[in-house]
């Protein structure tokens, strides 16, 4: 039998699953015929979970139980600066969790972050296994390649709660370029330029005979088509408060409708040089009468908006070019990737930039879930073609005296990798050493992410600088970072393994994992029981006509009637689908029998 | 030396063909003699072969013979070379040179020796698998070691025999295997390396096997281009960078990604680990 492996592009506003089948990668269409599924959850009344496309439309109505862009919140603490401002101009509720992590609510539950990206998970699973016929648990998902540590984990979190069993996390723009250097086989260099919902990640890659190798990686997690809309709804807010004196920010479903219509015009303005917003009744004044907003945006007025964004994502490049030590000429090919790309301005920019046109022919959307894949393929089956070698995204290392970031593994170098320094003790008679593991660009130890930390204890008593101790750092391919705190004197040393420590504990992981597994066997359950209960009406209904017409004695028209009250009330309330399908068989038995004996 | 130098216990308990011998009474040093004495040779070709002080090479010799395990034999058609009549005095820059590196074939040796006695050639080959050429290629011709300590070992007509017959396990790949993931220089080192991990049940191939593992065993001893499988010096940025991919494809962990790699796993992982600073520092010349 073939194995399968899922490519998921968990994306921000978006996700998109893609497989390998008989050598080619395919995305596949969800139920509704999309490619790609809205990365949006939301609970419904009856506490039935809307995934995708379903919960998009109720998004307006339902919008303080409909979760969205929870990429840009995962794997951060809830005292991130960033989060603070999304909690801002989120509609939905966003709570501490127990790790200082965070929960969102919805219908008075509380979610980990993990949950809702499983949910999503679940669901493009779904779609896959749909269209296959068989069970897939391999699979991989793509982050962006500026995902610090704990966000990493927190997505391998979400694909276990998923039931997945997650064989890697690669970088969004690596797997776009192996999407495209599959295809393009010549031995070249390549700029994949990745604006997405959320984030936006630069990648400089060499393809040679196919090796893959990341030559530097860099980005923004906080700068994607958002950020564009944001924009745009900023603007229409801003000139709604002028004219009517009212601030829509303070009204969630306003802001919901204001966000569905700023997307859409961003879109259409992709391709028209202007478009019409128009949001009758969007709220009352205070006289209770109802205001609207109809107005026409162009093409000019919305770049100058989104002009120093899209310079941003220029001044970006501009330091992946540097840290991969080759110039705009040296790149062969320009890769666009995201929805945002789209967007004639930032195709202007990019173009600019980089001195040449980007690659044509090649779907932004689907990309990424493309090479996904591919790789996934590649690493389950015999036969690797193509190998990756990927890079840290930061620089890796520990607190040192005075609070400063000494870095250990610097970002950009290829994994897996292994990298040492030998500290020594600053005061007479040392017998511990804190050490902490950080990850970030700060100088400053406390700016950094903090993975990890530990006490190494028992080095030999000396004077201060008399005993060397070497902490080493190992990263594996997958990312994951191994500390060792080494007396390279006694050869006493104290292992840590870093990265598997998400926001969430094992035990919590567990317990989630069970829960969504009993909530799809229950949804299952409920699908099953229903079918059962609909062949149980049809067999209930030849009976019944059979009753009705052939003349039967007695005691086997009381047997029937009997079997038919039963029946129906069974159908009225189905327990389960044992009983139901028992049910359904006795009465089958009870129609070939009276056949038989005509 | 002592640090690149592996003995692993059941190995050699299994080599032990003297059930009786406790095998803890060997170093690692008498075990190579015991290597290297496998079958007839003269003493003074074995320190030629051996790089460690012809004192310990001596009690080494010494110890073995105690305990059985090799024995002597007078012959007669062999004198005195020339080269060893001539022998300066003892040098020992070669051969501490031979020990910080850990390549056999550094010991400080005249290349003229091997060839002025052809009668101890064909033994050679056949004992240690090794061409004539090979034994000397890349040697510094700084002189002959001599034995202070064992004037009667100076005499070559003394020759000895290894009571127990070793299997040669990797003399049989060619020079163009050997290229696939060696430089020349380490070709005759190779070629005496004994295998002990090999095992048939895993996903690697037994060749991959055998030079992954005496890859790891020597990674310490091995230079950025050694690594890359290049010559020494070379500083051609794309001869580096083809090398490189080159090795990627052969030790890049994801080759065996769900394979049954055993205890190659760590040592495979190492060796990529090692390739790739070894591109990095020879990029940033």
């Amino acid at each position: 039998m073939t194995e399968y492996a899922l490519g998921i592009d968990l994306g921000t506003t978006n996700s998109c699953v893609s497989i390998v089948e008989q050598g080619k990668p395919i995305i596949i269409a969800n139920s509704a015929g999309y490619k790609t599924t809205p990365s949006i959850v939301a609970i419904a009344e009856s506490g039935k979970r809307l995934i995708g496309q379903l919960a998009k439309r109720q998004a307006i109505t339902n919008a303080t139980n409909t979760v969205y862009s929870t990429k840009r919140l995962i794997g951060r603490t809830i005292h991130d600066p960033e989060v603070q401002n999304c909690i801002a101009t989120l509609p939905y509720e966003i709570v501490e969790g127990p790790h200082d992590d965070i929960r969102v609510v919805m219908r008075d539950k509380q979610y980990s972050l993990p949950e809702i990206s499983a949910m999503i998970l679940g669901e493009l699973r779904q779609v896959a296994e749909n269209y296959l016929g068989t069970s897939i648990t391999d699979a991989i998902i793509t982050v962006p390649a500026y995902f610090n540590d704990a966000q990493r984990q927190a997505t391998i979190d979400a694909g276990t709660i998923a039931g997945l069993n997650v064989l890697r996390i690669i970088n969004e723009p690596t797997a776009a370029a192996i999407a495209y250097g599959t295809q393009n086989k010549k031995r070249q260099t390549i700029a994949v330029f990745d604006l997405g919902g959320g984030t936006f990640d630069i990648s400089i890659l060499s393809i040679d005979d196919g090796i893959f190798n990341v030559l530097s990686t860099t980005g923004d997690t906080f700068l994607g088509g958002e950020d564009f809309d944001n924009r745009l709804i900023e603007y229409l807010v801003l000139n709604f408060a002028r004219e009517h004196d009212i601030d829509l920010r303070e009204d969630p479903m306003a802001m919901q409708r204001l966000k569905i219509s700023a997307e859409k015009a961003k879109c259409e303005l992709s391709e028209m040089k202007s478009t019409e917003i128009n949001l009758p009744f969007i709220c009352t004044d205070a006289q209770g009468a109802p205001l609207h907003i109809n107005t026409t945006v162009t093409l000019e007025q919305f770049e100058n908006l989104v002009i120093d964004l899209v310079k941003r994502t220029l001044k970006i490049c501009q330091v992946a070019l540097m840290n991969a030590n080759v110039t705009q000429n040296d790149i062969d090919e320009v890769v666009l990737v995201g929805g945002m790309t789209r967007m004639p301005l930032v195709q202007r920019a990019v173009a600019e930039f980089f001195h040449k046109q980007p690659a044509k022919n090649i779907n932004p959307d689907e990309v990424v879930a493309v090479g996904a894949a591919i790789q996934a393929d590649g690493l389950i089956h015999q036969g690797q073609k193509h190998i990756l070698l990927d890079v840290t995204p930061l620089d890796l290392g520990i607190a040192v005296h005075g609070g400063k970031f000494h870095v250990i593994t610097p970002k950009n170098t290829t994994i897996p990798c292994t990298n040492s320094v030998v500290f020594t003790t600053s005061f007479d008679n040392q017998t511990s050493l804190r050490i902490v593991v950080l990850q970030g660009e700060q100088q400053q130890a406390a700016e950094n992410q903090r993975l990890a930390e530990f006490t190494f204890s028992g080095i030999r008593p000396g004077p201060a600088g008399s005993v060397d101790i070497q902490i080493k750092f190992d990263v594996d391919p997958d990312g994951i970072v191994n500390v060792t705190a080494k007396d390279l004197q006694t050869q006493h040393e104290h292992f840590v393994t870093v990265s598997r420590s998400s926001n969430l504990t094992p035990e919590e992981i567990e317990q989630m994992t069970k829960d969504n597994a009993d909530y799809l066997a229950a949804e299952k359950m409920n699908a099953d029981l229903k079918q059962a209960v609909e062949y149980l009406k049809l067999s209930l209904k030849s009976l019944r006509d059979l009753n009705a017409t052939a003349n039967l004695p007695a005691p086997i028209a009381n047997f029937t009637r009997n079997l038919l009250q039963r029946g129906d009330d069974l159908v009225k309330s189905p327990d389960t689908v044992v009983n139901v399908n028992r049910m359904t068989d006795d009465i089958n038995n009870a129609i070939s029998l009276i056949n038989e004996g005509q | 030396m002592k640090e690149s130098l592996h003995i692993n216990p059941e190995i050699v308990a299994r080599r032990c063909a003297v059930k009786s011998l406790d095998y803890r009474q060997l170093t690692p040093l008498d075990w190579i003699v015991l290597d290297f004495a496998d079958g007839l040779k003269s003493f003074s070709e074995l320190s030629r072969l051996i790089p460690a002080e012809p004192e310990d090479i001596a009690t080494a010799y010494y110890h073995l013979r105690l305990l059985g395990l090799i024995t002597w034999q007078s012959s007669n058609n062999t004198s005195r070379t020339g080269a060893e009549q001539n022998r300066p005095e003892t040098s020992r820059s070669g051969m501490s040179a031979g020990v910080g590196q850990s390549s056999l074939n550094r010991s400080s040796v005249n290349p003229g020796i091997a060839t002025q006695n052809p009668s101890r050639s064909g033994s050679n080959q056949s004992l240690v698998g090794v061409p004539q050429q090979s034994v000397t290629a890349g040697v510094s011709p700084s002189g002959i070691s001599q034995l202070p300590n064992a004037g009667a070992m100076r005499d070559s007509s003394l020759r000895m025999r290894s009571v127990i017959s070793l299997t040669p396990a990797v003399s049989g790949y060619s020079d163009e295997v050997c290229a696939q993931y060696l430089p020349p220089r380490l070709f005759t080192t190779f070629r005496r390396f004994q295998p002990t991990l090999l095992n048939a049940s895993l996903d690697i191939p037994t060749e991959a096997q055998v030079f992954i593992e005496f890859i790891h065993e020597n990674l310490s001893s091995m230079s950025p281009c050694d690594l890359l499988g290049l010559p020494e010096g070379t500083t051609d940025k794309a001869l580096i960078r083809q090398a490189y991919l080159n090795r990627t494809k052969q030790f890049h962990p994801d080759r065996y990604f769900r394979k049954n790699t055993g205890a190659f796993a760590p040592r495979i992982a190492a060796i990529f680990k090692a390739i790739s600073s070894a591109f990095a520092t020879l990029q940033a010349q």
